[in-house]
């Protein structure tokens, strides 16, 4: 598919979407009612970006404001383009766009996987976007610095379409982190797409991390695709927001590619996270591992849907897949669907599932050793996720989640 | 493999049927052939009326065509048969060699084994067997259509409250036409002194079986039951819609126990049965259980979850099943445990094994809802593939809305290792024995939960359905 | 003056009675060990002392030394009492995923200090500190990131415990089956790491159904618990007698 093929789809788009309901499988656990409406008018900004309260340290920092991105005029160690839609943009994209519209054609061509089903968001993402982003890391690049996209509204209407599109080269190695942050009283939707294409033993860390008020939704789609050798690490934090639908695919297209898919849910209040994942072996020897965990207050909901596709053929494949959570309040309510689907007969596959509540033994063990109880729960609490924080490979973006973490939790007691 | 089925025969007898198609007419007359009350008919023909605004359903991971219910026959019943066959040597000696072909000889059955057959021959139950033994216990263990007449007060009170006529398309189908079926009633205290059993078998042509059990269990009392079934080999599929209900009271145990062997079709697929079954049991009372225990190797397609509502404070229910499928069987099973008492505990073990091009998917459901305090569940699904043009799939859905719940779910998908059946080969063992070793191995925590010589045959059936995929 | 004075305890775990009328009172440098058959009362004396919630107290007292004044441990939470310098090591040492024994340690021994009206440790100088403490019960540098007992083995366990015991300096530390489950190197390791933590000002409570662990610390008393009462009590000699003898004569 050309890009002015694209944009044609885009405009043909309607503009009175139907929104998915609970009949809808794949929105059995989450209603959108509260949404309230389906007229989708993009958001127009009505002041600049602000600068940030909390970014990893030494980032290099793209902001989005109401979905648009602003390239700083800086050199950067990689290429960041600003994707007009009125203007054709660079031969380097559309070469690598027409290229990546093809894998993603023919992986999704294999009937029975319902991948030809139409996504509303993200066709309603196609439509309003006007500026789009394209980060290139460049071959051979290893970027120590985490790359941020901090995405802020100011428009106290419409919706927010960020569109980004990211080519990890060969051999490269980055590390990009979205922040989603605002919002507390008004009901803001940010409906982001991004698409990533992990070159061969390209390395890529993708760190999203919800952070929005109370009137902040998000429903969003990433996308990747690893060629032979790549490695993903990817790391969902939902510690804010209404509601937070995350939808992450992964299609492993190359032989030896290795995905690590993790999601950390801190949930308090009415909050609504729906983590769905897809992470679909189309050829033999990869590995994937996905672990999500949950701490849930209050009257939250926490959805996990995960599903392994293992492909005919795709022998060798290695897929784990483990949902955790801890409940602490009896309103709250924990989804689990970890599905396999497996076509290859030489596979490993494993899932699994446990809800739980604070074990009173730990407890007691913290409070014998002079701790007070409070203090003791929020231990166990912070010890029952930090496993996932911890494995995070870059420091920066590490220590500024721990962080976040004792931020998360202190807020799950307000 | 087709031709190892041996239960693929045809019993050539003269039947009594309704004509083909569903309307009202034929559901009342079915009901008139019964004798039924009323109350009863009212209920079919209710049924009926839901049935008919409903869409029939369309599964995701099950592919079949369009089922044509005007069709079908919906009653069939062997001619010569007595109106009240106390003695089952007054059976047309047709069906008597039938059930001898079938290894339930039923006139020898009184004196060599201690189980009390029920046998349902398309539409109609055909008799029971040790029905003295059950009487003096105050067991009650009879057709449902007989148990209409002697205990209507049971029937009435006890029909449709566990799965109601409107559950779903196929329930409400069988509520509107089911022709028989069995029904129990252990009384209060009493553990009931034999095993009870009922075999289905499906004889004539264009005909499907709706037939229908209801199982109470009085307080403190205790009830083992077994079901077996097959049918002949045909050409075209046929269509099995069971309801099971099971109701256990306060302190009261039912475990029922199914080896599902009904015709899968030849090795292209075609034919078999469609075996659409709504099985459900409610633990009402007390500390009461229920559990199910299921080796499903029959059917072109297979659509099951035997469930259990535990709605009685500490009660407990369990799910066992071994699901095979091969050639291009379809199985979509699993269970749903659904906690509303305090206390309550539920156990799901599945194993399934998919071999040639068959699909294969456990779909299970735990629910966990605010009242039930301090519930427990432990999953564990594990599967199989044998051969690289099969599919293993594996659909839990885990709710959770109570903090005490404690629940874990694992699972795995695997295939006979080659180390696995070298090594064994390295001891001494044929590569067939290598793997119905290392094939019982992996259904052994359901095996052990049925009754001695159900788990004898299920080894056997699983052995021989696996003979020729393996390899 | 005494440290602890246990006076007619009863308690139950789910309306059965465990202990029976425990009378027990020990001075500041005495070592005492308990000793008796399983189920006897062992455990949960330990774990009532510590202020377990499942256990509930259904009568008597727990009198212990708080500033010169005999208080009643049971009106104190679990945190309150460990800040009054009551250590349990336990029989099962708890695993706690995610939180590191640094962590833990530190969070520990800083809110005992700040109880005490003392300077908190930072970060470099209670690393130095630790350091200090983990040579006696010889435990490896990556042990300070490791998770709280998480993939410890039984050994690594129960060497924790005394470490945690060295490092909070407790004025009276139970140490429940300590010995259980430990190879003899295990033991001496511990029971090395107890004698130099020994002093006059603390006193120690051995529970134990071994007499092995009392030949590398040993006793002024030895108490035969029984039946969830303390049967007799006698010198370290009793200790000998029971291994020879088992309880059976004493019981009946």
């Amino acid at each position: 598919m050309s890009w002015q093929t694209y944009l044609n789809h885009a405009a043909n788009v309607t503009t009175t979407p139907v929104l998915p309901t609970r009949r809808d499988e794949e929105w059995k656990y989450v209603s959108l009612q509260f949404l309230g409406h389906t007229d989708f008018v993009k958001a127009i900004a009505t002041a600049p970006a602000t600068s940030s309260s909390s970014i990893p340290s030494g980032a290099h920092e793209i902001v989005f404001v109401d979905g648009v991105p602003q390239v700083p005029a800086t050199d950067l160690p990689f290429a960041a383009e600003l994707i007009d839609r009125s203007k054709a943009p660079s031969a380097v994209f559309q070469s690598w766009f027409e290229a990546f519209a093809a894998l993603k054609q023919k992986t999704f061509a294999a009937k029975g996987f319902g991948f030809e089903q139409i996504d509303v968001f993200e066709d309603q993402n196609a439509r309003l976007w006007d500026k789009a982003l394209f980060l290139q890391i460049p071959d051979g690049e290893v970027i120590a610095q985490p790359i941020v996209l901090r995405f802020i509204s100011t428009s106290s209407e419409g919706v927010r379409a960020p569109r980004i599109w990211i080519s990890a080269s060969k051999r490269s190695k980055a590390s990009i982190v979205e922040v989603y942050e605002g919002a507390t009283v008004l009901n803001r939707l940010t409906l982001p797409v991004i698409e990533a294409e992990l070159a061969d033993s390209a390395n890529l860390a993708l760190t999203r991390v919800d952070r929005g008020g109370e009137g902040f939704s998000r429903i969003g789609r990433s996308r990747v695709f690893l060629r032979g050798n790549a490695n993903l690490e990817s790391l969902v934090f939902a510690m804010g927001s209404k509601l937070v639908r995350d939808n992450s695919d992964l299609h492993l297209v190359g032989e030896n590619a290795t995905a690590r898919l993790h999601g950390l849910s801190v949930a308090g209040g009415d909050q609504v996270i729906d983590h769905h994942t897809t992470v679909d072996h189309v050829v033999g020897h990869c590995q994937t591992q996905q672990l999500y965990k949950s701490v849930l207050s209050g009257q939250s909901r926490v959805v996990f849907n995960g599903r392994v596709i293992i492909r005919h053929d795709s022998q060798k494949a290695n897929s784990d897949q483990l949902n955790q959570s801890l409940l602490l309040s009896g309103t709250a309510e924990v989804d689990s669907k970890p599905q396999l689907e497996i076509w290859a007969d030489d596979v490993k596959a494993t899932h699994g599932a446990t809800v739980g509540q604070m074990n009173e033994d730990e407890i007691f063990y913290l409070a014998s050793r002079a701790i007070p109880r409070p203090e003791a729960e929020s231990m166990i609490r912070q010890g029952f996720t930090r496993d996932l924080l911890m494995q995070v490979t870059n420091d920066s973006v590490r220590e500024w989640l721990l962080t976040l973490q004792t931020e998360a939790d202190q807020r799950l007691l307000s | 493999m087709s031709g190892e089925y041996k239960y693929g025969f045809v019993t050539e007898l003269e039947t009594e049927d309704v004509p083909k198609g569903l309307n009202e007419d034929i559901i009342r007359l079915i009901s008139s052939k019964k004798n039924e009350p009323e109350w009863m008919l009212e209920q079919r023909l209710k049924a009926f009326r839901y049935w008919q605004t409903l869409e029939e359903p369309h599964w995701a991971m099950v592919d079949y065509p369009k089922i044509d219910f005007q069709d079908l026959r919906y009653f069939s019943a062997p001619k010569k048969l007595p109106d009240n066959p106390k003695n089952l040597d007054e059976l047309d000696p047709e069906l008597l060699k039938t059930f001898e072909r079938l290894g339930i000889p039923l006139q020898e059955q009184k004196r060599i084994s201690g189980i009390a057959v029920d046998v349902v021959f398309d539409s109609v139950s055909i008799g029971q067997t040790h029905t003295e033994t059950l009487e003096k216990a105050g067991v009650i263990f009879c057709s449902i259509s007989e148990a209409l007449h002697k205990h209507p007060d049971l029937v009435k009170k006890y029909f449709g409250s566990v799965v109601p006529l409107t559950d779903n398309y196929y329930a409400a189908l069988n509520a509107a036409v089911f022709t028989d079926g069995s029904f129990v009633y252990v009384p209060k205290g009493v553990r009931c002194p034999i095993d009870l059993s009922t075999y289905f078998r499906i004889n004539a042509q264009e005909t499907g079986q709706f037939e229908r059990t209801l199982i109470v269990a009085d307080e403190g009392s205790f009830v083992n039951y077994l079901e077996g079934c097959t049918a002949p080999q045909r050409d075209e599929n046929q269509l099995h819609a069971a309801v099971v209900e099971l109701v256990s009271l306060e302190n009261a145990e039912i475990k029922y126990s199914t080896v599902q062997n009904w015709y899968t079709g030849d090795k292209n697929g075609k034919g078999g049965i469609y075996n659409f079954v709504t099985k459900r049991g409610k633990c009402a009372g007390k500390k009461s259980k229920i559990s199910w225990t299921q080796v499903e190797s029959g059917s072109a397609i297979t659509w099951k979850y035997p469930s259990v509502i535990l709605q009685g404070e500490a009660s407990e229910g369990a799910f066992y099943s071994v699901a095979l499928t091969h050639d291009y069987m379809q199985a979509d099973t699993g269970t749903k445990m659904i906690h509303i008492g305090k206390n309550t505990k539920s156990t799901i073990i599945s194993k399934g094994i998919s071999a040639d091009h068959s699909v294969n998917s456990y779909r299970g459901q735990v629910k966990i809802l605010p009242s039930a305090e301090n519930a427990r569940n432990y999953s564990q699904c594990d599967s199989m593939l044998v051969g690289s043009n099969s599919r293993a799939n594996t659909f839990p859905y885990i709710e959770v809305k109570n903090k005490t719940a404690i629940l874990e779910h694992e699972a795995s998908t695997s295939r006979i290792s080659e180390d696995q059946i070298f090594y064994l080969q390295s001891r001494g063992l044929d590569i067939e024995s290598a793997i119905s070793m290392l094939v019982n191995g992996f259904c052994k925590e359901v095996f052990k939960e049925l009754p001695l010589e159900f788990s004898v045959e299920a080894v056997k059936l699983i052995e021989m359905k696996l003979e020729n995929s393996v390899g | 003056m005494n440290l602890l004075e246990i006076k007619n305890l009863t308690a139950n775990i789910e309306d059965k009675q465990v202990l029976k009328g425990i009378n027990l009172t020990i001075k500041p440098g005495e070592v005492h060990a308990i000793m008796g058959p399983n189920g006897s009362g062992k455990s949960t004396l330990s774990k009532v002392i510590a202020g377990h919630p499942a256990y509930a107290v259904t009568g008597g007292e727990v009198l212990y030394d708080i500033n010169f004044q005999m208080k009643n441990l049971l009106d104190l939470e679990t945190d309150e009492r460990a800040k009054e310098g009551v250590f349990l090591a336990m029989q099962y040492p708890i695993e706690v995923p995610g939180v590191s024994n640094f962590k833990f340690l530190q969070t520990s021994l800083n809110s005992i200090l700040r109880h005490q009206g003392s300077t908190e440790m930072e970060d470099p100088e209670f690393r130095v500190f630790l350091k200090e403490k983990m040579k006696i019960v010889q435990m490896r540098e990556d042990f300070l990131d490791r998770a709280v007992n998480v993939g410890f083995s039984g050994g690594e366990k129960k060497r924790n415990e005394i470490l945690q015991m060295a490092v909070l300096s407790p004025r009276l530390a139970i140490l429940d089956e300590t010995d259980s489950g430990l190879d003899i190197d295990a033991l001496r390791i511990v029971a090395d790491g107890v004698n130099k933590l020994r002093n006059k000002n603390n006193a120690i409570l051995l529970i134990t159904h071994y007499q092995r662990l009392l030949d590398y610390i040993k006793p002024d008393y030895v108490h035969v618990l029984a039946n969830g009462q303390i049967i007799e009590t006698g010198d370290a000699s009793l200790a000998l007698k029971l291994e020879e003898r088992g309880y059976d004569w004493l019981v009946q």
